[in-house]
């Protein structure tokens, strides 16, 4: 479970968020500039919120009143970036296992590659290097070098943006599939109503109101059974 | 055809570079990573041998390593000479070589997509780690374009080097120093060899480094 209410500083107004859910897809929308990329952000610790707190499972990642910030690499909290950020002098293969081999935390259980790979249906791709994947494969990769640590949250900064049409859709019920398997948060940042629709198990507007203070505010219920 | 200069040049180049290429990359990682006040000073002054007359610098670096200057005396109580010997021309070659292997370097660094520094962070790799598995494979090229330039550089340094060196033969008679001296003596056939020496090396250097940029495919 994700529990945060964080105050961020952006360039023109504050954001304010509140935000707590259990293991299912929430999607953020909103305009570009908003701040939805900055609450990412701020969730994996690449960012600072101005106050609040962030917990996630029970462990506080970031408290402002008690002055806790915990780094980004110990945090477990996967990050699928807009333009995938996969690192373009490795292989596929590298890419996946670069978790695996410089985690400073490794996993409890950690995902065996072969699996995680197979999963994504990407094996077949594994001494590509990244210039010669299409869009739809760099998204997998992107998905397989984060789940293979077994994260405790996900986080996706608008990650169908790049995609056309077809493979977008393909890749939502994926995602969606992926979720439900995975069983973790999913944060999810887009500007498409659509996706928005489609992808959410809730949803949160990032508002702006008249005053320029901006805010989110989402409550789900309990975490999903079954 | 006393070619004493060529190896001359080539020595102290090759140690001038060797020095430049750690201080060049620390001070660009230094700048880019640590944060501390002054950081538009020490730029300038890492910078600054751009712009000036060889003469300032030379006159600087004597009166840093004269036997009264502040470097000077330290080095004089271990029995150091640099004054008049040839690393008092390595030094004034690594000084003019030191901004091009800096601003190579610091470039090359910057030029690596933030974000794939942050993908590493989320993946769980140390400051450390980030810096040799993702940075510093992304940002070589850089370092060799850097260490190249200021070895081009480096031969050609005249102004300080004749300043806190001398013109010692054999000794300290960089390239364009023998050229200097034999041009003003009349020898212009010797003069001209070392020139043409100096400048079908300088010009082959700049040359491949371009083509290499150009045609350079990093990863397939």
């Amino acid at each position: 479970m994700l529990h945060l209410n964080i105050a961020i500083g952006l360039e023109y107004f504050t954001l304010r968020a509140e935000i707590v859910i259990g293991n299912e897809i929430l999607v953020l929308l909103g305009p570009s500039g908003c701040g939805k990329t900055t609450i990412l952000k701020c969730i994996a610790g690449l960012e600072r919120p101005a106050q609040g707190f962030i917990r996630l499972n029970e462990r506080t990642l970031f408290s402002s009143i008690d002055a806790i910030d915990i780094k980004t690499r110990f945090r477990r909290i996967g990050f699928v970036f807009q333009d995938y950020a996969l690192f373009p002098h490795l292989t596929v293969g590298e890419n996946v296992s670069y978790g695996l081999i410089h985690n400073r935390i490794p996993a409890d259980r950690p995902v065996d590659i072969e699996e995680i790979l197979e999963t994504l249906k990407i094996d077949h791709l594994r001494d590509r290097y990244i210039k010669q994947l299409s869009g739809g494969e760099k998204q997998r990769v992107a998905l397989a070098r984060t789940l293979i640590l077994r994260p405790e949250l996900l986080l996706l900064d608008e990650p169908l943006s790049a995609l056309d049409s077809d493979t977008r859709r393909e890749v939502q019920s994926e995602l969606k599939e992926l979720q439900r398997q995975w069983d973790i948060p999913f944060i999810l940042v887009t500007h498409d109503r659509e996706e928005a629709a489609r992808l959410g198990d809730a949803s949160a507007q990032v508002s702006i109101d008249d005053r320029l203070h901006g805010f989110v505010h989402i409550k789900q219920g309990a975490s999903r059974v079954g | 055809m006393d070619l004493n200069p060529v190896w001359l040049s080539i020595k102290v180049s090759l140690i001038a570079v060797s020095i430049v290429f750690v201080i060049g990359t620390l001070l660009a990682v230094l700048m880019l990573r640590a944060s501390f006040q002054g950081k538009s000073i020490l730029e300038s002054l890492i910078l600054v041998p751009l712009v000036l007359p060889p003469s300032v610098a030379g006159f600087l670096l004597l009166i840093l390593f004269g036997k009264h200057g502040p470097f000077g005396r330290v080095l004089d109580m271990v029995g150091i000479q640099v004054i008049f010997s040839w690393r008092a021309a390595v030094i004034a070659s690594a000084v003019v070589a030191l901004p091009l292997m800096y601003q190579s370097v610091k470039a090359a660094l910057e030029s690596v997509d933030p974000k794939l520094e942050q993908a590493a962070r989320t993946l769980g790799a140390g400051e450390l780690t980030l810096l040799r598995t993702v940075t510093l494979p992304l940002a070589w090229p850089g370092f060799i374009s850097g260490a190249v330039l200021a070895f081009a550089r480096s031969l050609g340094e005249f102004g300080a080097t004749l300043m806190i060196s001398g013109n010692i033969p054999g000794e300290t008679q960089t390239i364009p120093l023998a050229i200097y001296t034999m041009s003003q003596g009349g020898d212009l056939k010797a003069a001209g060899v070392l020139v043409a020496i100096l400048l079908a090396t300088s010009f082959s250097l700049v040359l491949s480094l371009n083509i290499w940029k150009k045609r350079s495919v990093l990863w397939p």
